[in-house]
């Protein structure tokens, strides 16, 4: 039999809360009592996804535009596998007659979605077969569809009349009869025909008409991407208007910091200069000095203190050629015009300029130049 | 993209019926619309579907709504209505003979069943297990962090409803949300902390 004190203790050993019970119960107040516990569970919810957000938005312009609710109904592509996200197809046929006087046409509204291959006709004579995601609008004589990513196989009859038009992130495709294969990605899109002829724009580049047989990528319109082609550009005889076209729009898509933001900034000042906008110039100069560490520092510096000076002489250069007399790239040549600026003004800085560019060991040329220099700065007038 | 942050100015030019300016309006809201309506239909409403019955009375009523600054609470009370509507109509579907009720995740695209992880999907079914009214005052006030002011301006409820709700949802939800081990995924804390917050 057991003292009443040694029942107690049991009780107590046995009745002591356990840790792990002790944890919930903590997580459980903090969840009723701490909004900051709450939240931070509330912060998983799904959200809406962009996809999501495109077709609501696509599908409430096509009711508006039809005067209709336009239903998405599910069922007419490839279902979920039981317990597993295969694909869902949706497309919608609507016909519009009270939008059309004459001759109306059948128009279409529909997204294209699926993981795995599917096909659709979303109109007599088209032939879809995709994995990926797009929007399908127009009317069935005049396909127009957005292909956001993804690998789209299209058929399209030949001499039906029918217009389709195909638009990717990169570029459009148009096409009236033929058969071929475009496939969206990070890197651009690329179209490839097997049969009849394809007009591809790309959104950087030229038109170009793709027969049986052929492909071409659009890339994507990326500063790098853009860097590139203005460097090819001007290798390949582009005229300096075409590559500063093409340096602004990377710059425009606001590369960052960078190599590559610094070397679109170069080709942008470049071609100005090749172009004789000299104000322009030197503004891209700028542009391109506010990096210190750039590469090409010491040279554009150089090339915007003479354009300075051709342009305004010695109060528009000293700001330049006050920076590079400081860089270590500094030459006897950037040394002279900084002192020959100066001159009676500062004499003292000047002639420890002519100094520095004579320890250098100059040219003769150069050399007599500071002589003769030093002896105007240092004799009174 | 939230309503506050939505131009007055827009909604404005969306009431005058300018060119574009109710096309502009509607992307503008359609973000945030389907938040609420994924947030806050339930297990058997279809967001998408409630999202746009929304923005089509958004884009047929705008010319009525007599004060621009007030779009959020209206657009809100707009999303609130459908939600009931699509919710009632799910009710009905399944309880009249011969028709199937609809099966939200059958439209659920691949993309979003594969971005909601088991976490997500948990917090969700911890949220539908809140009467409507408690759910909708835990999303506004502590997902969305608006102030018990607008929310009661929003819902058209005073003050202290809006604080009692509030309450009441916190305290249901920690009990979903223990249940269902959710809080195994908030930070450690001590009991005798908890505690003595309490006190």
């Amino acid at each position: 039999m057991s003292s009443p004190d040694e029942l107690l203790k049991r009780y107590a050993q046995e009745t002591a809360p356990a840790p792990e019970g002790q944890r919930r119960l903590a997580q459980r107040l903090a969840l009723s009592t701490d909004p900051k516990a709450t939240r931070a569970l509330l912060a998983h919810l799904p959200g809406p996804s962009d996809f999501g957000i495109a077709r609501v938005l696509a599908r409430v312009r096509a009711s508006i535009r039809l005067g209709e609710r336009v239903a998405m109904p599910v069922g007419t592509g490839p279902l979920i596998a039981a317990g597993a996200a295969a694909a869902v197809v949706a497309v919608g046929l609507i016909s519009a007659p009270s939008l059309v006087q004459q001759s109306p046409p059948v128009m279409i509204a529909a997204t294209l979605e699926s993981a795995e291959a599917a096909t659709s006709s979303p109109a007599p004579g088209v032939q879809f077969e995709y994995s990926g995601w797009g929007f399908l609008s127009g009317s069935e004589t005049q396909p127009r569809v957005q292909w956001a990513a993804g690998a789209l196989h299209v058929e399209v009859e030949p001499d039906a009349g029918i217009d389709l038009r195909i638009e990717t992130p990169h570029g459009e495709v148009s096409v009236i009869g033929t058969v071929f294969d475009v496939d969206v990605s990070d890197l651009g899109t690329r179209v490839a025909v097997q049969r009849g002829e394809v007009r591809v724009a790309c959104e950087l580049g030229e038109t170009s008409l793709l027969t049986a047989g052929q492909s071409a990528t659009c890339v994507r319109a990326s500063s790098a991407n853009l860097l590139n082609f203005a460097v090819q550009a001007r290798t390949r005889g582009g005229t300096p208007d075409q590559v500063l076209s093409l340096a602004e729009q990377g710059l425009g898509l606001e590369p960052g910091g960078g190599l590559i933001r610094d070397e679109l900034r170069l080709v942008r000042f470049q071609s100005l200069l090749k172009l004789k906008r000299e104000a322009e110039a030197r503004s891209a100069a700028d542009d391109y000095l506010s990096n210190p560490a750039a590469p090409r520092h010491v040279e554009v510096l150089r090339t915007t203190a003479k354009l300075a000076f051709a342009e305004g002489s010695c109060p528009l250069a000293v700001p330049y050629l006050s920076v590079l007399s400081d860089s270590l790239g500094a030459k006897a040549d950037d040394l002279v015009p900084l002192a020959r600026c100066l001159g009676r003004a500062a004499p003292d800085k000047a002639l420890a300029l002519l100094d520095r560019a004579d320890a250098m060991q100059p040219e003769p040329q150069l050399a007599a130049t500071i002589a003769t220099l030093r002896t105007a700065i240092a004799t009174p007038r | 993209m939230s309503v506050a942050s939505i131009d007055p100015e827009l909604v404005e030019l969306a009431i005058r019926d300018e060119p574009q300016a109710r096309d502009r309006l509607l992307e503008a809201s359609l973000p945030m619309a389907l938040a609420w309506c994924t947030r806050l239909g339930g297990p058997k409403v279809d967001p998408e579907d409630a999202a746009h019955d929304a923005l089509m009375i958004v884009w047929s009523r705008i010319a009525s709504l007599r004060a621009p600054e007030r779009y959020g609470a209206w657009l809100y009370g707009i999303v609130r209505r459908v939600l009931a509507a699509h919710r009632r109509r799910a009710w009905v579907k399944r309880w009249a003979p011969g028709v199937e009720a609809d099966d939200v995740a059958r439209t659920a695209t691949p993309s979003a069943l594969a971005q909601q992880s088991e976490l997500s999907r948990g917090v969700q079914a911890a949220i539908e297990k809140l009467p409507t009214k408690q759910r909708e005052v835990l999303i506004l006030c502590e997902l969305e962090e608006r102030s018990d002011v607008e929310v009661a301006a929003m819902l058209g409820v005073p003050l202290g409803t809006v604080k009692s709700r509030l309450r009441l949802a916190r305290a249901r939800f920690a009990q979903a949300a223990s249940r269902m081990k959710l809080d195994q995924h908030l930070p450690g804390r001590d009991y005798e902390e908890s505690t003595d917050e309490l006190a």
